[in-house]
C-alpha cells in the first residue's frame, strides 16, 4: 500500500478525480439552482430527493420510450415538476407543513419509483459525449469541464440564466 | 366583546360551528382515496390489490404471533416520536433520529460486552447507554447551534451520514464493535451476539411475543404528557419554543433548556436503539447488531411524531399503525408484488391525513366570500 | 358615513369601536354581511382589494407592509404589473415627493429609515396609483410631533390640490381637532354622532366616544392636577417611610453601553437613577436608545460596560431571568415580542414569570392556577373567556392588561412601562395611567418610557431625556415644559 500523502497526491492529479467531480458536482448544480431559486422565494424546499428521483425515473422511462436524449430530458423536467406541484399545492396552497410533506414525498416518491422500476424496468444509456476543442487540452480540469456528455453543458446557461432571473426581472 | 383584530386564520368561533361530522367524513373520504391510489397502482402494474390488503393484514395483525411483531417495531418507533415531541415543544427541529439512534445502539452495543453484573442491570445499562450515545450525538448538533449558530435542522440531518459513516468504521475492528471471526460464520458485518441474559425480557400474550419497550414506551408517554402538561420544566419548555424572549425574561436560557431538550431527544432515538438491540426479534438482527442496523426506524419515528402533530398521546396509536405497515409489508413479498408498495402506502396515508384540515380552511374561506359577495 | 371630495373627513372611536373593521370594508380586506358600499353614485360590491383599487381606492396602513432589504423604489414598485423600470419610478416618486411635500430619496434602503420616511413611502405607494379616495389609518402612532405637523400639511395638498377624499380614522382627539373637517364618531360598531372641529371640543368628543365624561390627560396636565409637582420627592406615598431616600436609589443603572447588531452603539453611556415611590419619565425620540433600555431591563441585553444596580445590588445584564428575579418588572413596548405567549392560556400568561406561585413541589396545581388566574382576572377587570382563553383571542387593551397584572402582582421593586398606553383608547388609557400612579404610591419605582409628551407631563414626577442612548438632560416636572423638553429630545442644549 503507497504512503497516504502519495495516495492524496494521485487523487488530486488523476484526471478522473475531476471528471467524476465535474459529473457528480454538475448533477448537484442542478438540484441546487433550482433549490436556490425556490429559497429565494422564501420556501424550504425538502423534498428535492424526491424531485431527483421522479425526474430520473420518468426520464429513463422517456429514453425507454422514445431512444431520444432530448425528450428523456423533457421527461425527467416534467416528473420533478410534477412531484413539486405536488410539494406546492400541499404547502402553499392547502397550508399543509412544509416539512411534513416535504419528508413525506421522498418516502413516496422512493416506495414508488423503486416499485415502478421493477414493474417497468426501463433501460437507459449514456447520452452522447460532445467536446469542446481547445478548452479540452486544459489540464486536469479541461476534460472534465468540457468533455462531457452533452447534457452537462446545460448547466453553463442554467446557472445564469437563474441569476438573472432572479436578481434582474420583475 | 369583540376582539381588536380580524384574523385570517379561523378564529375560535369559526372552529366551533364546524362540526365532527364533517371532520369524520373527511378523514375518511381522505384515507380511501388513498388505499384506492395504492390499489389501482397495484392493479396497473398487473398485481391484484386484494392479495396485497390480506397480506399486509396477514402480516400485521393477523397471522399468530404477528401482531407481537407489530408491537415490537411500534416501541422504538414511539420513543423516537416522543423524542421528536420534545425537541419540537422546544422550538427545534430535530431530523437526526436516524443517526442518533444508530449511534445509540452502537454505544450500547460495545458496553455490553464490557459489563458485568446481573442481568436486569445489565439490561438496564444496555438502555442507558444506548440512551447516552443518542444524547451525545444530539449534542453535537445542539452544541453547533449554541456555540455556532449552526441551525439544528441542517447539523442533525448532516450528522446522520456522518453517524453511518462513524458506525461502519467501528463495524471494521473487532475491538470496537466486529465479531471475532469465529462466531461471525459466513457474514461480514455484524457483532456479537448478546449474552442471553443481557436481553429484554419478552413477554408473551396470547401467543404473541414482544419485548419490554412497548411498555416502556408507554410509561414514557404517560411521564412525557404529564411533564409537559403540569410540570414547571415542562411549562419553560414550552414557553422557550413559543416565545424565547419572552422566556429568556422569565429566566429560561435557551442555551441550557434548548440543548438539553435536543440532547432528550436525541436520548429517546438512542434509547430506542438500545432497545431494537436487548429486544430482539425477527425485525431487528436478533440481538446482534450490523449495518443498517437502524433500518429507517429513525425516519419513521420522526414521521409518526409529525403525523401526530407533535402531541404525545396521539403518537401512540400512530406508531402502531405505522408499525403495521412496516411488519405488513415483508409478507406483501410473497403476494407477487413489489415490497416497496408499502412505502407508497405509507406516504399516500400521511398526505390524506393532511387533506382534511386544509380543505377545511379552504372551505370556510370560500364560504365566507361568496356568502358576502352574495348579498352586498 | 359619508365622504365627500375636497374634504379630511375623521373617523374618531375607542380601539375595538368598529373603524378599522369598516375601512378594511372599504378596501376589501373584510367582506360586510350586510349593507351597501356606493361611490360617486354608482353602488359596488368590493370583495378583494384588487377591485377596491379599480375603484380608486387606497389606504394607507398603520403597520407598514414594507420589504427593510429593499430599496424605496423597488419597495414602490411592487405589485405593479408591466416590465420593471427603474427610472420611471424614480422620477414618479420625486414627482409626487414635490407635488405633496413627500420628499424623500428612491434609492435609500427603506431598512434605514426612521419610521417617519417609511410612512412616506408607504404614503407613496398610495398615491402612485392615483387613488380618489385615500384613507389613513391612524397615521401618526409613530410619528414625532414635528413629523405629524408635516404630515398633516401634505394631507392638505393631496385633498386640496385635486379634490380627493381622505377618511383619516385615529383615536387622537387633538388631531382630530386641528386636521379633519368633520368628524364622524364611532361606538360598538356604527356612528353615534357627527360634529364639526369648530363647534367643538376634545372633551365632548372624548363623551361622545365613551359615553360618559372622561378626564383627559390634556386637561390634567393643563389644571396642574399632574403627580405630586413639587412635593413628589418629599410624597413617597407608603407610610412609614423615612422621607426620601435619596442616598439609595432602587435602581441605578451607570455607564451602560451596549451594541448592535450592527456594532454601532444602542446605549452609549446612559447613567439613571430612579427611588422608590416616584415616576421618572423618559422622553424622547423613537430610536434614541428606549427599545435597548427596555430589552436590557428585561435580561435581553447584555452590556459591553456599565452596570445595573437594584438596592444597591449588581444584576448582570443578560443573564436570563436576572432582572426580573432582582424585582425589575417589565411592561415591554411590543408585548408580542417580549411580553405575551400569543399560543398560550391567560392564566400561564400570568405565571410564566413565576410559577411557583401555584407550584406544589414543582407540579403545577392546575386548580390553583384557575383560581389564581381568575382572582387576577377580576381585580384587574380583562375582558376574556376565562382563564383557559388562549392569548391571541383577547384585544390589545386587554393583553396589556394581563401584561400590567403579571408585574403588579410580583410586588417589583421597579416598573418599567415601555410606551403603555400606545395604541390604546381613552378609557383604556385612563386605567393604564391610574394604575401607574396607584403602583408609585405603594412605593414602586416607576419608569416611564414614552414618545407621547403628553404621557410624560401628565404622569411624571421627574423627567429625564434621552438622546443618542444616553441622557441629554434631565429636569423636574415643574420645570419642565414643551418647549425645552422639545430643544432636549431634538438636539440643542437648551
Amino acid at each position: 500500500m503507497s504512503s497516504f500523502p502519495q495516495a492524496v497526491y494521485d487523487i488530486f492529479t488523476s484526471n478522473s478525480t475531476y471528471i467524476n467531480a465535474a459529473l457528480f458536482g454538475g448533477l448537484l448544480a442542478f438540484a441546487a439552482t433550482g433549490e436556490w431559486v425556490a429559497e429565494r422565494a422564501g420556501t424550504l424546499n425538502i423534498s428535492v430527493e424526491a424531485m431527483l428521483l421522479a425526474g430520473a425515473f420518468t426520464s429513463a422511462v422517456g429514453y425507454d420510450l422514445t431512444d431520444s436524449v432530448v425528450v428523456a430530458l423533457v421527461a425527467g423536467i416534467l416528473g420533478g415538476m410534477l412531484v413539486a406541484a405536488i410539494q406546492a399545492e400541499m404547502s402553499h396552497r392547502l397550508s399543509a407543513d412544509q416539512f411534513v410533506v416535504g419528508l413525506t414525498l421522498n418516502i413516496l416518491i422512493f416506495g414508488l419509483t423503486g416499485f415502478l422500476d421493477r414493474e417497468i424496468d426501463p433501460a437507459t444509456k449514456t447520452a452522447a459525449r460532445w467536446t469542446v476543442p481547445i478548452l479540452n487540452k486544459a489540464p486536469l480540469i479541461g476534460k472534465a469541464l468540457f468533455s462531457q456528455p452533452w447534457p452537462f453543458y446545460l448547466l453553463y446557461v442554467l446557472i445564469p440564466l437563474s441569476w438573472w432571473l432572479v436578481y434582474r426581472t420583475r | 366583546m369583540s376582539t381588536g383584530t380580524t384574523e385570517v386564520a379561523p378564529t375560535l368561533k369559526t372552529w366551533r360551528r364546524i362540526r365532527v361530522g364533517e371532520w369524520l367524513v373527511l378523514y375518511a373520504l381522505s384515507i380511501f382515496v388513498a388505499l384506492l391510489i395504492a390499489g389501482t397502482l397495484v392493479e396497473a402494474t398487473g398485481g391484484d390489490w386484494l392479495p396485497v390488503l390480506s397480506a399486509l393484514l396477514d402480516g400485521s395483525v393477523r397471522r399468530p404471533g404477528r401482531w407481537g411483531e407489530t408491537l415490537g417495531v411500534a416501541g422504538p418507533l414511539l420513543l423516537v416520536a416522543l423524542g421528536t415531541v420534545v425537541s419540537s415543544k422546544a422550538g427545534l427541529v430535530n431530523i437526526g433520529q436516524e443517526g442518533q439512534l444508530l449511534f445509540g445502539a452502537a454505544v450500547a452495543t460495545y458496553f455490553s460486552f464490557l459489563i458485568g453484573g446481573p442481568g436486569p442491570l445489565n439490561v438496564v445499562l444496555i438502555l442507558l447507554f444506548g440512551a447516552i450515545g443518542g444524547a451525545a450525538w444530539a449534542g453535537i448538533a445542539a452544541g453547533l447551534r449554541y456555540w455556532r449558530g449552526v441551525p439544528e435542522v441542517l447539523s442533525t440531518l448532516l450528522l446522520v451520514t456522518v453517524s453511518i459513516q462513524t458506525v461502519a468504521y467501528g463495524m471494521r475492528w473487532e475491538w470496537l464493535l466486529l465479531a471475532p471471526q469465529s462466531s461471525r460464520g459466513n457474514r461480514n458485518q455484524v457483532s456479537k451476539q448478546l449474552a442471553s441474559n443481557n436481553r429484554l425480557p419478552r413477554p408473551e400474550i396470547f401467543g404473541n411475543e414482544f419485548p419490554l419497550t412497548v411498555y416502556i414506551g408507554m410509561v414514557l408517554a404517560l411521564l412525557l404528557a404529564f411533564g409537559l402538561g403540569r410540570t414547571v420544566w415542562g411549562l419553560r419548555l414550552r414557553l422557550l419554543g413559543h416565545n424565547p424572549r419572552v422566556a429568556k425574561r422569565c429566566g429560561v436560557s435557551e442555551k441550557a433548556f434548548g440543548a438539553g431538550a435536543l440532547m432528550v431527544s436525541g436520548g429517546f432515538a438512542g434509547l430506542a436503539g438500545g432497545a431494537m438491540l436487548a429486544g430482539g426479534g425477527f425485525s431487528f438482527g436478533n440481538y446482534q447488531f450490523m449495518t443498517g442496523f437502524s433500518d429507517n426506524i429513525g425516519w419513521t419515528g420522526l414521521l409518526v411524531a409529525l403525523v401526530a402533530r407533535e402531541r404525545v398521546l396521539l403518537a401512540v396509536p400512530v406508531a402502531f399503525v405505522f408499525a403495521c405497515l412496516r411488519t405488513g409489508s415483508s409478507f406483501v413479498g410473497s403476494t407477487g408484488v413489489e415490497g416497496r408498495i408499502t412505502d407508497v402506502i405509507q406516504g399516500l396515508l400521511v398526505l390524506a391525513l393532511l387533506i382534511p384540515p386544509a380543505v377545511m380552511l379552504l372551505r370556510n374561506t370560500r364560504r365566507a366570500r361568496a356568502a358576502a359577495t352574495v348579498r352586498v | 358615513m359619508v365622504l365627500h371630495r375636497g374634504q379630511i373627513h375623521g373617523i374618531l372611536g375607542e380601539n375595538g369601536a368598529g373603524k378599522s373593521t369598516l375601512m378594511k370594508i372599504l378596501i376589501g380586506l373584510v367582506l360586510p354581511d350586510e349593507g351597501r358600499i356606493i361611490v360617486d353614485g354608482a353602488e359596488q360590491r368590493i370583495h378583494d382589494p384588487l377591485v377596491a383599487a379599480d375603484l380608486g381606492i387606497g389606504m394607507v396602513h398603520q403597520h407598514f407592509s414594507l420589504i427593510e432589504a429593499l430599496s424605496v423604489w423597488e419597495n414602490v414598485a411592487l405589485g405593479e404589473k408591466g416590465a420593471l423600470d427603474p427610472g420611471t419610478v424614480r422620477e414618479r416618486i420625486e414627482e409626487i415627493g414635490e407635488q405633496y411635500g413627500l420628499a424623500i430619496d428612491p434609492d435609500a434602503r427603506v431598512g434605514d429609515l426612521p419610521a417617519g420616511l417609511r410612512q412616506r413611502v408607504e404614503i407613496i405607494k398610495c398615491l402612485r396609483r392615483d387613488p380618489q379616495i385615500v384613507i389613513f389609518d391612524e397615521p401618526t402612532s409613530v410619528l414625532t410631533p414635528e413629523e405629524s405637523e408635516q404630515l398633516f400639511s401634505s394631507l392638505r395638498n393631496v385633498v386640496a390640490a385635486e379634490g380627493r377624499a381622505v377618511a383619516l380614522v385615529s383615536h387622537k382627539l387633538d388631531e382630530m381637532l386641528s386636521a379633519a373637517d368633520e368628524i364622524s364618531i364611532m361606538r360598538q360598531g356604527r356612528v353615534v354622532a357627527r360634529q364639526v372641529p369648530t363647534e367643538t371640543n376634545a372633551r365632548k368628543l372624548a363623551r361622545s366616544m365613551v359615553g360618559r365624561d372622561v378626564l383627559l390627560r390634556s386637561e390634567r396636565a393643563a389644571l396642574g392636577l399632574v403627580g405630586d409637582d413639587e412635593q413628589g420627592h418629599q410624597d413617597m406615598g407608603s407610610p412609614g417611610s423615612s422621607g426620601p431616600d435619596s442616598q439609595h436609589p432602587t435602581l441605578r443603572i451607570g455607564e451602560a453601553v451596549a451594541r448592535g447588531p450592527e456594532g454601532t452603539k444602542i446605549l452609549d453611556g446612559l447613567t439613571i437613577e430612579l427611588h422608590r415611590g416616584t415616576i421618572v419619565g423618559l422622553a424622547g425620540v423613537e430610536g434614541n436608545g428606549q427599545r435597548p433600555l427596555g430589552d436590557l431591563l428585561s435580561s435581553l441585553l447584555p452590556l459591553e460596560s456599565g452596570r445595573v444596580e437594584v438596592d444597591g445590588n449588581a444584576v448582570p445584564a443578560g443573564r436570563p431571568g436576572a432582572m426580573a428575579r432582582a424585582g425589575i418588572g417589565v411592561i415591554p413596548e411590543d408585548r408580542h415580542d417580549s411580553g405575551v405567549v400569543l399560543e398560550m392560556t391567560v392564566a400561564e400568561n400570568l405565571v410564566i414569570t413565576n410559577p411557583y406561585y401555584v407550584t406544589r413541589r414543582s407540579l403545577i396545581d392546575a386548580k390553583r392556577l384557575a383560581a389564581f388566574a381568575r382572582e387576577i382576572i377580576e381585580e384587574f377587570d380583562i375582558q376574556c373567556d376565562g382563564p383557559a382563553a388562549p392569548m391571541w383571542s383577547l384585544s390589545g387593551g386587554n393583553q396589556q392588561r394581563v401584561v400590567l397584572a403579571r408585574e403588579l402582582v410580583q410586588n417589583p421593586k421597579v416598573l418599567v412601562a415601555a410606551q403603555p398606553t400606545r395604541g390604546l383608547d381613552v378609557v383604556a388609557i385612563e386605567y393604564m395611567s391610574n394604575r401607574l400612579r396607584t403602583a408609585a404610591e405603594g412605593g414602586v419605582a416607576v419608569l416611564l418610557i414614552s414618545s407621547e409628551l403628553e404621557e410624560i407631563l401628565d404622569l411624571s414626577n421627574r423627567i429625564v431625556v434621552l438622546r443618542g442612548g444616553r441622557v441629554a438632560g434631565e429636569m423636574s416636572r415643574s420645570e419642565a415644559s414643551l418647549e425645552n423638553l422639545g430643544l432636549l429630545m431634538g438636539g440643542s442644549t437648551g
